[in-house]
């Protein structure tokens, strides 16, 4: 039994990975010259973040399609997402410290999503409440 | 820093959020687990609070006739209480009249037996007494 609130959360996380996913293999040229994101793409190519945002929106979309595996996969995204948000906002992070030309602001969106989601992994999906909501309704 | 530390530190970050993030959720899933169980205790329970009121409204029935019986009981005790008041008086009333008539008939005032009673004494010592008078004759 799962609630609407995280599986709206799980669609909104499937939205946000797929979404970035997209625009990076679609307008790659413009990410290649962004300041920001010149340390994350010494870590690695950005096909290859592309490829594991993908990865994680599928788990997300998966989640929300297979019901029985909600808890399970659906969890397993939130975790990868946390890992995900953190890698992007400590390179934006160190790309600031190395040259102020990076943006303090994504930082900032990409290290609350990160902590977002590890919040949000560390709560029980489905609220007492909600069980006798269910129940009631 | 060379692009080897940057990578170690992201790394580190990202994973050291994902790790606590995994260690959260896996606790949150038993904590989820448990709240779950704890709300199947609640199954049935607006069944077990009707049939509770059902039984209170029954019991509260019960309880109504009773009063009603006891208010009627009570009431009949008023009337047997009022009647006995009445037999009282009655009594007094006639114990005057019988003492007053005794007085008028110069018969002696012993309220051990009931006029007629005493008028039967009074015939009863009459022919003792003229019995005697005989035998002596």
């Amino acid at each position: 039994m799962t609630s609407w609130r995280i599986r709206a959360y799980v669609g909104i996380l499937a939205l946000r990975h797929l979404g970035m996913a997209t625009l990076l293999i679609l307008d790659r040229a413009r990410f290649d010259n962004l300041a920001s994101l010149r340390v994350l793409f010494s870590i690695a190519n950005p096909t290859l973040w592309a490829v594991a945002l993908l990865l994680i929106g599928g788990l997300a979309v998966v989640a929300l399609v297979v019901g029985k595996w909600f808890e399970g996969v659906g969890r397993t995204t939130c975790v990868l997402s946390v890992g995900m948000s953190l890698a992007w906002a400590s390179s934006i992070g160190l790309a600031h410290v190395e040259s102020s030309s990076s943006s303090l602001l994504l930082f900032i969106i990409f290290l609350s999503m990160g902590l977002k989601d590890l919040i949000v992994s560390s709560v029980p999906f489905v609220g007492p409440e909600e069980i006798l909501d269910s129940e009631t309704s | 820093m060379d692009s080897g530390t940057v990578a170690v530190i992201v790394a580190v970050i990202s994973l050291a959020g994902t790790a606590t993030a995994a260690y959260l959720s896996s606790r949150a899933q038993k904590v989820g687990a448990t709240v779950q169980e704890k709300a199947a205790l609640f199954e049935g329970y607006d069944e077990f609070v009707s049939h509770l009121r059902a039984r209170i409204d029954e019991l509260e029935g019960q309880l109504g006739n009773m009063i009603n019986r006891a208010q009627e009981a009570a009431e009949e005790c008023d009337k047997c209480r009022a009647a006995l008041q009445a037999a009282r008086a009655d009594y007094y009333n006639l114990t005057r009249i019988t003492r007053a008539m005794r007085d008028q008939m110069g018969l002696p005032s012993d309220f051990g037996l009931l006029p007629i009673e005493l008028v039967q004494d009074e015939q009863n010592k009459a022919v003792a007494s003229s019995e005697e008078s005989t035998t002596d004759q």
